[in-house]
């Protein structure tokens, strides 16, 4: 038995309850697509499936390809506009966060935002959708201002927490244990800079 | 950087290494398993391949098993909520009376049975659930494909006749989420640039996707769980995870799964993060979104067009279907008006005075539309029950509701035996807001009468109705 088994799993590559599976899911969208094909909407359905998928692939692969390389992203930004200086707070998910949240609403919303249903909610409902995409722009502007304010706050904090840590240095060589630390920390998700201090001697930037 | 770390990982930024992960450790991929034609797959892994099949394509340290799983289980418990809710209201559109589109669905769909007309609040709750919980999951579907994206490009694409099976049942899983978030977003919008109809499309394209989904949870619940459970290495420590700052985020370990990366970036957010973010995206689309079944919330509906407000009198609620929409010309809704109540040993007319000078019953009922909106208001009228006892069948099986209006799909409506005996089930004169004075309805409310009925969908709660008919069984 156990033989047969194994050379069931060497052919197929899974337990035969796998395919099971598979079968059953195969005969049930037969099932499913014997009440439409053929029928007058089978080519328009068709299409819509196959295209909702391919442009999920086509759009969104490439965003979340780039959503992988804020890195790389980041930092050819910054060479070629800031001169280097290890950011005390990390900016990225301060801009990561509205630009998604506005991106999900405009994505849910499309239809409404750029009112393509218009017409057809005029004839049902009575009512345009003329100024929803000035919602949608205002919630946008919120949840980048609303960023910003928390990224001011957090940098304040920590600019406070470096300044206190010199004063302290500043103060006396005893004080250097405690220094050592809780405190600034500016640590740095997302920069290529390394604050914390580097075996090799370098200044932790990597190239 | 080390010299390790220049040969073992190219460009890549080192992870910030803990003490598990000690610096230079070579992340290494487990070699496939290849099942029969094995040669076959074997030399298509050894072609070189160029971005994004490439492995070193994919560096978010975050993604793998666990990451995965944990979108997996959101999803297991969110998205049977919006099925069923889907097919109860598949239901409650009266498919015994061939009322429910598409009308022939053979066995797809829930065990027949009387749409419940208590509580008041059924339909709105469940198409509620259907339409704002398909909303709030959009954040969560979106970032578990993201989390898996790495599977659609990976190479070599097939390694055993089962993996070609299973990519192949995805296309009913993917496809199927796809076009069921796309049509049924786009159809709460009024966006009907399809070249189908939505009902048909939405129905069929639902159970395409439950065909899709069931197979791969029977397939993936055992990974899922085993990753749930496991935790960081198999340690279990769930916690450590989930407190990790990003700078003490390691990658999740390579697996057999082949979501994490071979090459990962240096964290620039911590799994805390980035699950805070995904719900936090479906915080703000609840919200947003709630207001159009939430009265109290409607000001906080901004994107949606049924958060737009009619002003504030009796008559400013959501409408589905304008008077000019529906081509009655409005001289039928004048004076010449009659009710029909057909079904008895002779036929009843009644002018709307008739109808005003009948007992008079007030029901605060919500109306809910299948596109997920819905309002309540306080309707005044004759109940349903006392009209079929005028017309001489007290006791009928059902009741059949035609409009003035001739052309649309929802011109006429069949009503079960307990949505015409229910108390609060109304033919409906005059509305209002709860807790004030009624006026007659508007024309584009329904005037001179309509039907409300208890946890009706919408569609069915006939405007500027013309003729009832009460049947009995046999007649």
């Amino acid at each position: 038995m156990r033989s047969v088994l194994r050379s069931w799993r060497h052919l197929y590559g899974e337990n035969p309850l796998h395919l099971l599976a598979m079968l059953g899911c195969f005969a049930l969208v037969g099932y499913v697509v014997s009440f439409v094909f053929p029928g007058p909407s089978a080519l328009a359905l068709g299409i819509w499936f196959a295209g909702a998928v391919i442009a999920h692939d086509l759009v969104l692969y490439p965003l979340y390809a780039l959503a992988d390389r804020p890195l790389v992203i980041a930092r050819r930004a910054r060479r070629r506009t800031v001169p280097r200086r290890p950011p005390l707070v990390p900016a990225i998910n301060h801009v990561r966060v509205p630009v998604l949240g506005s991106a999900v609403l405009g994505l849910i919303y499309l239809p409404t935002i750029t009112r393509h249903g218009e017409d057809a909610f005029r004839f049902t409902a009575g009512l345009d959708m003329a100024g929803i995409y000035r919602h949608w722009l205002l919630i946008t502007g919120v949840l980048f201002l609303g960023s910003a304010v928390v990224y001011a706050l957090r940098l304040g904090a920590a600019a406070r927490r470096v300044a206190v840590r010199r004063r302290q240095a500043a103060a006396g060589p005893e004080e250097e244990e405690q220094e050592e630390e809780p405190v600034p920390q500016p640590v740095v998700p997302g920069s290529e800079i390394d604050p914390r201090p580097r075996s090799d001697g370098s200044d932790g930037v990597r190239s | 950087m080390t010299p390790v770390d220049r040969t073992d990982r190219g460009e890549t930024e080192r992870p910030a290494g803990g003490d598990a992960a000690p610096p230079g450790a070579v992340r290494v991929a487990p070699e496939p398993e290849y099942a029969f034609p094995r040669s076959l797959w074997r030399g298509l892994a050894r072609i070189p391949v160029p971005p994004p099949a490439s492995p070193r394509t994919w560096r978010s340290p975050l993604r793998g098993t666990w990451l995965t799983s944990v979108f997996g289980a959101t999803l297991l418990v969110g998205l049977p909520v919006v099925i069923l809710t889907g097919l109860m209201s598949y239901a409650a559109y009266g498919p015994q009376f061939g009322q429910a589109i598409p009308g022939d669905v053979g066995y797809l769909h829930l065990p027949f049975f009387d749409w419940p007309s208590s509580p008041s609040w059924l339909y709105r709750l469940t198409q509620g659930l259907h339409v704002v919980g398909g909303m709030v999951l959009t954040p969560i579907v979106l970032a578990k494909l993201w989390s898996v994206v790495p599977k659609l490009f990976v190479w070599p694409p097939v390694r055993s006749i089962a993996q070609l099976l299973e990519r192949l049942s995805l296309l009913a899983l993917v496809g199927g989420v796809l076009f069921e978030f796309v049509t049924g977003l786009m159809n709460s919008q009024y966006d009907y640039s399809w070249g189908f109809g939505f009902y048909v499309a939405h129905y069929y394209g639902a159970w395409v996707f439950i065909a899709g989904f069931v197979t791969h949870v029977a397939i993936k619940l055992p990974t899922m769980l085993h990753a749930l459970r496991a935790g960081p290495g198999g340690t279990g420590a769930l916690g450590r995870w989930l407190h990790d700052s990003p700078a003490e985020t390691e990658p999740e370990p390579m697996d057999e799964h082949g979501l994490a990366a071979l090459a990962p970036n240096r964290p620039t957010l911590s799994r805390r993060g980035l699950l805070g973010m995904v719900g936090g995206g479906s915080v703000l689309v609840g919200v947003l979104s709630v207001g159009q079944t939430w009265d109290a919330l409607r000001p906080l509906a901004l994107l949606s067009p049924r958060g737009q407000s009619y002003g504030d009198g009796p008559n400013d609620f959501q409408i589905n279907r304008t008077l000019a929409g529906s081509g009655i010309d409005p001289a039928a809704l004048d004076g010449g008006w009659r009710l029909r109540l057909t079904g008895g040993s002779s036929g009843v007319s009644l002018s709307r005075e008739a109808l005003l000078g009948l007992p008079q019953h007030t029901a605060t009922l919500p109306i809910a539309c299948v596109e997920g909106w819905s309002v309540t208001r306080t309707w005044s009228g004759v109940r349903l029950r006392d009209l079929a006892a005028l017309a001489g069948v007290p006791d009928p099986d059902n009741a059949f509701v035609q409009s003035i209006e001739t052309t649309g799909a929802f011109a006429r409506a069949t009503l079960q035996a307990d949505q015409v005996r229910n108390p609060d089930a109304l033919l409906a004169l005059r509305v209002g807001n709860e807790g004030e004075e009624t006026a007659d309805l508007a024309p584009d409310h329904g005037y001179p009468a309509r039907v409300i009925v208890p946890a009706l969908p919408g569609v069915h709660n006939t405007k500027w109705v013309s003729s009832i008919d009460f049947r009995t069984r046999g007649s």
